[in-house]
């Protein structure tokens, strides 16, 4: 109950006879045990709820009287609870807006057409908005659905919810079952051969949808007069009103009605997963695939979020008993901010309760830091396929959330009649929380680094390789033992080079005969033999020497680390096969690799440091005191660890070694201190190289990083 | 057919769409800018030269070609169309030709540049005495011509009269039929009156006629509506109680005091209703707030004039209920009633904001100084006065219908004005009416004197140094007036120098019944008159044998006011027209505008620094700060009012005017 009880302005209401319209139909509902009376237009499925105060005034009005007489009449029934005048007049202004009233004598006309264009401009502009969602009426099902209702009644009853629970597990099961084949499926959902399959299944999903909504509608009772198609990020998608489902005064009919479209929705979808696993591949099976997908999963990512304002917000503003939950969630906002930050007086609490407050503040976050979300993502998502299209959602996107908000809030501030005499206050407070912002955003460094993957690599190691091809036959020194130069570490052995060996003796014997021979016979052939004898020698010493090379020795003394070689016993190694490595000394790099972007932010810095975290021991940083950044550009990693196809995060081409990347990227040589205490450091094991820069303020970080997204993605 | 005509356009008015908001506002906003800022008056005055050729070529003419001349413009103006400016000019020469015949009085050239600007629907700012009478005659000569209902709009009924008796030589002279309309006539006198070409009316008779009329028609000003409206229901009964004869061009006198200062007041047509509940609940809540304790049980805000009860308030209140009548017992109703009561002991005075007469509450006007008899504070408000001063509780006032001036000069389709006083308005009037403000230089060069203000700590040593100037000043044997702003200041003051032996006159809202006797006297040698703003717009002080010789009238203005206007307005009682005269402000750190506008930490700042070396330069700028504050928010809380009137006239549209088939008695007053 608010406004006077006297009102300057009653003269314009107090001599007019007026009664609600009788096509009004007025329901007594609950709201978190609140009572409500809701008054509905049946001819536009418009809801408007008033106090059971307000009822009572309401219901009093008649054609026969005048508004001053009813209101005096209800003065004496409720002296204390009867309206004032200024709430009756609101009270008919509402009411009027909705269309609810009936006038003896002809009102303004004219103002109440000039007041009908207003409204439709208002909701063309709404319309024009909301562009990812557009709503086009085409059809009134009401008279088919009335015919087929019997029908509705069998099929929306509780042998119906067996038969779709079965259904369900049967189609839940059978997708359990070829669960592997549904993962590979998944990757082709969006290949361009799949899509127009994709969008017929999408169009038949949503009509089912929008379906199992009106025909649950019907079955509570309700009427559904517009069926269309909406456009839905500009794709055709049919739906239908069911908005006269309001009007039930069961909650969980409401709700039913709301949850209606995803229950039929996932009915299909357990249908299609029982073909799907049913047929082998196909025109059908691939049909039956995409409407399990989107029957399912799409369904509940969209209707199933009550964050979007799609099925699930009107079920849980069902469920929780509130009303247009969405717009009262930010009027919650608005009001907390008016009372405890700018202490405005005389202000009515959107909520009724403490619990109802809680509600809608926690929605009102929830949802708005989700849709923001959702509209960066999907702008993002459109740019990528049509990037001037992308670039005009992102200027909608930023005027409709970023601009449009920041105008508001300086008319709220400047202009509007919301603010009193706390409005210097008002004006200081958001003033300084602005400046405060831009403060910590543009002037306050913040600490600054870079993070590059990478590996430890000793200072002074070598690579031992095979010289000659051959299997391995045994490994003499175990991983991880110090050897000497010299020392034998493994042994190969090769037969078709020891027989290679043989058969060059016995050519070298079978040359020297002939050498004797021709020097008794035929002298001419004298020198041709040992021509072939001295290369027969040489080719000999080339195999024996290769011979030698399969036992591999220590190039140098060092920690011999070769831990994966137990594990290729009796392989074939080829020829420049990685073996292992000898490692020198004590001292240790770590190499790391920066992307392109990030090395363009090292140049210029002289004595860049950092620390290294090590995969499994992040608690212990280790210092790096010296960094340099190696600049040229490489393409091939220095350990395979850091690729995708080594459980790193860089990209690589799919090539055998997985060391060579899909974009050139820099090096990054890091220096440990020298003394570390407690830690073994071990070649090859990777890590994080943080490098420090000097702070800077955040907006220059984001302004960097939306800078490189831009170049990265869109060549900019 | 000509009836037809008439009758239709008997109740055309231009419907007043919402101010420009947003982009659209910025762009009102610029081109009104440029629009002030066009050489207007450089190219009038070229234009002058031309009129003032034509008007000696005219001189010639004998009466019988004059009286032809004369009537083909008047043709040319009612068709209206095609009119060059060379008509213009040669119209306004012959004006000029006819007034010297008929007055006597050959225009100034200042009053023909006004005239052009009248014409061109600007405001003009002319100097107090250079004739704004004949200047608005000569505009509504030619709006006159086009028979089109002109009114010219004046400050008070006796000007309204005086004026039309004193152009109506001239306006016969040119063709037009001229009436005015004053407090005084009946429904048929007005009717009349309305029905000449150009009118002589104050804006509250033009408004409450207007209301009026509108009753009579229920809202349905559009005449296509309207006929319509009337050959479906056939009666023809009520239009003969229509006075006026449709909204077309107005000539505002004062237009800085009609359109800005008051415009905001709604003239609000009621008859006493009967309302035991309400008086039973005045009664019931002056009981109730005197258990109540400033500062304890609620806060105020002097400036805002808001009332604001703490939680110890709200609890003693509780307590208390059951005094209260049942209507009143929820706790926010109560709660209203109870500021409402509150706000009438700390925001209302006695012999400031109301004075008692004869046993009733009668507001003052505090622009004008004058009583306000027959006006009420809202619902409510006149009754918790009332039972504050412990007179009988009227009836409150039932509200037929009610406009503001400010949407009610929005319905003009031509509106202009003149006003010796329109510092700081110009962007307002701009904003609200598309009026384009125009200054128009003087004829004679300003001899007044403006003394540098002076500034005292505090109310007493102020008042001592007022007493002090006047009393040097009379013993010159000059004339001083003495403003102040209240009643109760002007009768201290009378006494303290009643005190010393200087006779003086008290021209305030308790002595109005001598006002012409003190005007006419306040010019003479030696004279002393303390006055309220009533010495303030229209009150033509002539000075005295030989005093012009002594320096002419010295004005002191003992308070600034909320708006700079209204101080100048007291200045410009001297240095009328060319005569000497002096002025200066004597005003102290501890006045209501200051304690009103100022934080209280700049105030002690100033109190602390006051006799520092620049301590009066800072606690000048203090004082003009605080006044361009006050300005602000009187502005602020005008477009606030504006607005609002707009969303409440739109939610409300479905009502119509609002009148249906309630008593339409003839009982009705303003």
């Amino acid at each position: 109950m608010s406004g006077s009880v006297f009102s300057e302005s009653w003269h314009r209401v107090a001599g007019i006879h007026v009664g609600l319209a009788s096509k009004v139909e007025v329901h007594k509902q609950l709201f978190r045990g609140r009572q409500w009376y809701v008054l509905k237009d049946p001819f536009n499925n418009r809801f408007s709820r008033i106090t059971p105060e307000a009822y009572n005034f309401v219901m009093r009005l008649t054609p026969e009287k005048t508004v001053e007489q009813v209101w005096e009449h209800c003065l004496e029934l409720f002296p204390s609870t009867a309206p004032g005048q200024e709430e009756v007049i609101q009270l008919l202004s509402q009411l009027q807006a909705a269309n609810l009233l009936y006038f003896k004598n002809a009102p303004d006309s004219q103002r109440i057409f000039e007041r009908y264009q207003k409204q439709q401009r208002r909701e063309l502009r709404g319309k024009l908005l909301s562009f990812l969602f557009i709503r086009i009426p085409l059809w009134n099902p009401e008279s088919l659905l009335r015919k087929i209702e019997p029908f509705i009644r069998m099929v929306f009853s509780v042998f119906g919810a067996i038969v779709w629970l079965l259904v369900i597990l049967l189609g839940a099961n059978a997708v359990a079952e070829n669960f592997s084949s549904v993962a590979e499926q998944t990757q082709g959902l969006l290949a361009p051969g799949n899509l127009i399959w994709l969008y017929l299944a999408l169009v038949f999903l949503k009509l089912v949808h929008e379906a199992g909504h009106a025909l649950m509608c019907k079955r509570f009772g309700g009427e559904v007069h517009t069926m269309g198609v909406m456009l839905l990020i500009f794709t055709p998608l049919p739906y239908m009103d069911a908005s006269s489902s309001w009007g039930f005064r069961n909650r969980w009919h409401r709700a039913l009605v709301g949850a209606a479209g995803m229950i039929t929705e996932l009915f299909i979808a357990a249908l299609a997963a029982l073909v799907w696993a049913k047929t082998g591949e196909g025109t059908l099976h691939s049909l039956a695939f995409n409407m399990m997908v989107i029957g399912s999963i799409s369904s509940l990512l969209f209707n199933g979020n009550p964050l979007l304002r799609f099925d699930a917000y009107f079920i849980l503003s069902d469920v929780l008993e509130i009303p247009n939950l969405y717009q009262r969630a930010q009027k919650q906002w608005i009001h907390w901010i008016e009372k405890y930050l700018f202490r405005s007086i005389n202000l009515v609490p959107p909520a009724y309760s403490r619990v109802e407050a809680f509600w809608l503040a926690s929605y009102g976050a929830l949802s708005t830091v989700y849709r923001l979300l959702v509209v960066l993502a999907i702008t993002l998502f459109v740019a990528d396929q049509w990037f001037l299209l992308g670039i005009l959602m992102a200027i909608i996107s930023i005027s409709i959330w970023i601009i449009k908000p920041i105008i508001d809030i300086i008319r709220y501030l400047f202009v509007s009649t919301k603010l009193g005499r706390n409005r210097p206050w008002a004006q200081f407070l958001t003033l300084s929380a602005l400046s405060m912002l831009l403060l910590v955003l543009t002037v306050i460094p913040f600490p600054h680094s870079i993070r590059a993957p990478g590996i430890i690599e000793s200072e002074h190691f070598t690579n031992v390789y095979t010289s000659t091809a051959g299997y391995l036959e045994r490994i003499r020194v175990e991983s991880g033992r110090s050897v000497e130069k010299g020392d034998v570490l493994i042994e190969f052995i090769n037969t078709e080079l020891d027989l290679d060996i043989r058969t060059t003796r016995y050519q070298i014997l079978e040359t020297q005969a002939l050498v004797s021979q021709a020097r008794n016979r035929i002298i001419a052939d004298i020198a041709p033999a040992r021509a072939r004898l001295s290369l027969l020698k040489e080719k000999l010493a080339g195999l024996e020497q290769r011979r030698e090379e399969l036992t591999v020795r220590a190039s140098s003394s060092g920690v011999w680390i070769a831990p994966e070689l137990s594990r290729h016993r009796n392989t074939w190694f080829k020829r420049r096969a990685e073996l292992g490595v000898i490692v020198a000394s004590d001292a240790y790099n770590f190499t790391a690799v920066v992307s392109q972007e990030q090395a363009s932010d090292l140049f210029g810095f002289d004595n860049l440091s950092g620390e290294v975290r090590l995969w499994g021991r992040t608690n212990q940083p280790i210092t790096a005191p010296e960094i340099q950044v190696i600049p040229y550009e490489r393409w091939v990693l220095p350990s395979a660890v850091l690729g995708w196809s080594g459980g790193g995060d860089i990209a690589v081409v799919s090539t055998e070694d997985g060391k060579t990347t899909t974009e050139a990227f820099f090096e990054v040589s890091a220096k440990f201190q020298d003394d570390i205490e407690g830690m073994t450091l071990y070649h090859g094991s990777s890590g994080i190289l943080q490098i420090s820069l000097p702070p800077k303020p955040l907006i220059q970080k984001w302004y960097m990083a939306i800078e490189q997204v831009l170049q990265k993605r869109y060549r900019l | 057919m000509s009836s037809l005509a008439t009758s239709y356009r008997r109740t055309k008015v231009r419907d007043d769409e919402a101010l420009p908001s947003g982009a659209d506002g910025l762009a009102h906003d610029i081109i009104g800018f440029v629009r002030r800022s066009r050489p207007s008056v450089r190219i009038w005055m070229q234009q002058v030269q031309e009129i003032i050729q034509r008007s000696q070529d005219a001189r010639s003419l004998t009466d019988e070609q004059l009286t032809a001349r004369l009537s083909a413009h008047r043709h040319r103006h009612r068709v209206s169309d095609g009119l060059t400016d060379e008509m213009l000019l040669d119209a306004l020469g012959c004006i000029a030709e006819a007034a010297d015949r008929t007055l006597g009085k050959r225009p100034y050239p200042v009053q023909l540049v006004g005239a052009l600007a009248l014409h061109h629907n600007y405001v003009a700012e002319m100097l107090p005495g250079e004739g704004k009478t004949l200047t608005a005659s000569l505009a509504g000569v030619m709006a006159g011509w086009r028979r089109e209902p002109c009114h010219i709009i004046t400050a008070n009924d006796y000007l309204a009269q005086r004026d039309a008796e004193l152009m109506a030589a001239l306006y016969h002279r040119c063709g037009v039929s001229v009436g005015c309309v004053t407090l005084d006539l009946k429904a048929e006198q007005r009717a009349e009156n309305y029905s000449k070409d150009v009118v002589y009316v104050t804006s509250k008779e033009l408004l409450g006629d207007f209301l009026r009329d509108q009753m009579v028609l229920d809202g349905v000003t559009d005449p296509d509506r309207r006929l319509i409206r009337k050959l479906s229901t056939g009666g023809d009964a009520d239009e003969s109680r229509i006075t006026m004869r449709g909204l077309h061009t107005a000539i505002v006198d004062e237009a800085d005091s009609v359109l800005v200062d008051d415009s905001t007041t709604p003239l609000i047509i009621s008859v006493p209703g009967k309302n035991r509940l309400l008086k039973d609940a005045a009664l019931a809540a002056k009981v109730l707030v005197s258990e109540l304790k400033r500062d304890i049980h609620y806060l105020v805000d002097d400036r805002h004039k808001v009332a604001s009860l703490t939680n110890a308030g709200v609890s003693q209140i509780d307590a208390l209920t059951d005094l209260l009548p049942p209507l009143w017992q929820s706790s926010q109703r109560r709660q209203e009633l109870v500021r409402q009561a509150i706000s009438a002991r700390e925001f209302y005075h006695r012999n400031r904001q109301y004075a008692v007469v004869d046993g009733e509450v009668v507001i003052v006007d505090e622009k004008t100084g004058r009583l306000q008899p027959g006006r009420s504070w809202s619902y409510g408000l006149h009754q918790a006065v009332e039972a504050k001063e412990e007179v009988e509780l009227s009836d409150p006032a039932e509200t037929h219908a009610r406009l503001s001036f400010q949407r009610f000069f929005r319905k003009y389709q031509r509106l202009s004005g003149m006003s010796g006083t329109l510092q700081g308005t110009a962007q307002e009037l701009w904003r609200v009416y598309r009026l384009p403000v125009v200054k128009i230089p003087p004829r004679v060069p300003l001899q007044r004197k403006v003394l540098p203000a002076c500034l005292f700590f505090s109310k007493e040593e102020k008042w001592n140094q007022v007493v002090d100037s006047v009393s040097q000043h009379q013993r010159t044997g000059r004339p001083v007036l003495v403003g102040t702003r209240s009643i109760v200041e002007s009768e201290f003051l009378a006494q303290r120098l009643e005190e010393i032996d200087i006779p003086c006159n008290v021209l305030n809202a308790l002595h109005h019944e001598e006002e012409a006797r003190i005007v006419e006297l306040a010019g003479q040698r030696g004279r002393v008159t303390i006055a309220t703003n009533m010495a303030g717009r229209g009150t033509d002080i002539l000075l005295g044998e030989g005093v012009a010789h002594q320096g002419g009238l010295h004005v002191i203005a003992t308070e600034l006011h909320e708006s700079q206007r209204v101080d100048w307005q007291l200045f410009g009682r001297c240095g009328r027209q060319g005569e000497p005269g002096s002025a200066q402000s004597m005003v102290s750190i501890e006045d209501d505008v200051i304690s009103q506008y100022t934080p209280r930490w700049l105030q002690r700042v100033v109190q602390m620094a006051f006799t520092a070396r620049f301590g009066r330069l800072f606690a000048g700028w203090v004082y003009a700060r605080a006044q361009r504050k006050a300005e602000r928010y009187a502005y602020r809380m005008r477009n606030r009012m504006l607005q609002q009137d707009f969303l409440l006239s739109d939610s409300l549209s479905f009502t119509g005017f609002g009148s249906h088939s309630r008593s339409r008695s003839d009982g009705e007053s303003i």
